[in-house]
């Protein structure tokens, strides 16, 4: 559905979280009128390492799962000059900042959980476990 | 040094409008460490950007998905911090968004004050899809992370490429060492659990592996092994470039991850997005196409479908493999393939390149496309 068919817009929410090591919260959300990114598959992540974001419904089934590339890890990646290898990573301890989803708005969704594998350096190729929980609604959430 | 006190923000200007935002993929370029008089040369880097990024594949095919906007913020000072502690200049520069290199003591570590960032961006382009800094500095840099950030360096605009894959499209590096060949101890294999990112994988099984539709029945699964898990895989592609298999070393280890192309700009900036790479992009601008674009009628035979149709057709499923209906005419013969659950069509092979495309009417599968022997 788009503007230009005359149609009813997508509408998503921005989302923007803080976050300190793995500890989050939302700071701002923004209802937009545009699309969210398409679903990744609802099932068979399980057991994955990476980072990805759901929607739930209020019986905690999943109604949207976006994968991307982890926010939180504790190590950063630096492109260089050389020819060959031009990117490499470097750990830098616990990190903190903010980042942004982007969700639909979807009359279903109770909450938005978080998925992340460690973020040190060491693990970041282990399962990833959920690491945070907010409401739909509240803007809190548990780490 | 120092902050939003030190310059303004100037005019936004949408440089690709292919409609409103509420509909299409939308960029913001931001500028950062041009003094006012040098915002002409920011104009001349955004420009310069754009048209990289529509001639790099797929974008080349979804220009009319994205939209994009350069947003003229002045600085008091040129140029970047560039901290002597890295073996830079030791210049400081007082800039809007304190860009600096040599952050956590890493040289090309070129970062911003993200959070200004995104606030300015959000005043000026609230339906924005990424945002994109682009740094007043001779002295090669950039970073990743909820915006990409990049230098005016020769080559530094690969890393605004790269940081897109993983900022907007979730991709995982494909590189096979973490801090680098020669020196990691600790990356020898890769432990035996699958990563969620849509381009490196564990699984070297063809019927099971997650780009399994993309691999010729000719290419052996792995495709390339590495004798020595200590080090990083030295042999040179045993296959021409297009083949699509499973090339061991990737996602920061030596053994037992798996990428889909001997290179890709996920593994080493300056090459071409692989296939598995820009059909995770195609996907995920598709629904951002114009939707005056037919969806092509494959049930009609010697349909005509427009070129951007190409990811509509890849967002619905299809896929195209070496059997069933499909009839592509090459040189006046007729091979057939299939376009999975669909009836048949009729196409032509070309040559781009290296690669070999199908082309159905006016529209263009890049390739490596899977084709059977004629019937």
């Amino acid at each position: 559905m788009s503007v230009e068919d005359g149609a009813t817009p997508s509408r998503s929410f921005r989302l923007t979280i803080s976050f300190r090591g793995m500890n989050m919260s939302i700071v701002d959300r923004r209802s937009l009128v545009m699309p969210a990114p398409i679903s990744d598959a609802i099932r068979g992540y399980e057991g994955q390492s990476g980072f990805w974001y759901e929607l739930h419904n209020a019986t905690g089934e999943t109604i949207y799962r976006r994968v991307m590339h982890n926010p939180l890890s504790s190590h950063v990646e630096e492109h260089t000059i050389e020819p060959t290898v031009t990117s490499r990573r470097h750990p830098v301890g616990e990190r903190a900042g903010t980042f942004m989803l982007l969700v639909p708005e979807d009359a279903a969704a109770a909450s938005l959980v978080l998925f992340s594998s460690p973020p040190d350096a060491a693990a970041v190729a282990q399962p990833a476990r959920k690491v945070a929980e907010f409401a739909l609604g509240s803007g809190d959430g548990t780490g | 040094m120092m902050g939003t006190s030190d310059g303004s923000v100037g005019e936004t200007h949408k440089i690709v409008d292919h409609g409103s935002d509420s509909d299409r993929w939308t960029m913001v370029l931001v500028a950062e460490g041009y003094q006012a008089g040098q915002l002409d040369q920011f104009h001349t880097g955004a420009e310069s950007f754009m048209e990289s990024l529509f001639s790099t594949p797929p974008f080349h095919l979804l220009r009319a998905a994205v939209n994009a906007y350069r947003i003229d913020v002045s600085s008091t000072d040129s140029g970047a911090d560039d901290p002597a502690a890295c073996g830079g200049t030791g210049a400081t520069a007082r800039t809007f968004f304190d860009a600096s290199f040599c952050n956590n003591g890493i040289r090309r570590l070129l970062e911003v004050n993200t959070t200004a960032v995104v606030d300015v961006v959000n005043a000026h382009v609230a339906q924005w899809n990424m945002i994109i800094v682009l740094v007043n500095s001779p002295v090669y840099g950039g970073s990743g992370g909820p915006v990409a950030v990049y230098s005016m360096a020769s080559g530094a605009i690969e890393i605004g490429l790269h940081e897109m894959g993983h900022t907007a499209f979730g991709l995982a590096d494909e590189y096979p060492c973490y801090k680098g060949c020669g020196i990691d101890t600790d990356r020898n294999t890769h432990p035996a659990v699958e990563p969620s990112e849509p381009n490196v994988t564990t699984d070297s099984n063809r019927s099971t592996i997650k780009w399994g539709d993309l691999i010729a029945a000719g290419t052996p699964v792995p495709t390339t092994k590495n004798a020595d898990c200590t080090m990083c895989d030295p042999q040179a592609n045993p296959l021409p470039d297009s083949t699509v298999g499973a090339y061991e070393g990737a996602h920061w280890y030596h053994c037992g991850a798996y990428r889909a192309q001997f290179t890709c700009r996920m593994r080493t900036l300056g090459n071409p997005f692989c296939t598995v790479c820009q059909r995770v992009i195609t996907r995920t601008l598709t629904p951002h196409l114009p939707s005056s674009i037919p969806v092509p009628d494959l049930t009609r035979p010697g349909a005509r479908i427009p070129k951007v149709a190409h990811a509509l057709l890849i967002q619905a499923g299809l896929k195209f493999t070496d059997s069933g209906p499909l009839e592509i005419t090459q040189d006046g013969q007729i091979l057939r393939g299939s376009v999975v659950g669909q009836q048949p069509v009729a196409g032509t092979l070309v040559q781009v390149g290296s690669v070999v495309a199908l082309e159905i009417g006016d529209y263009k599968v890049p390739g490596p496309i899977s084709l059977g022997h004629p019937h």
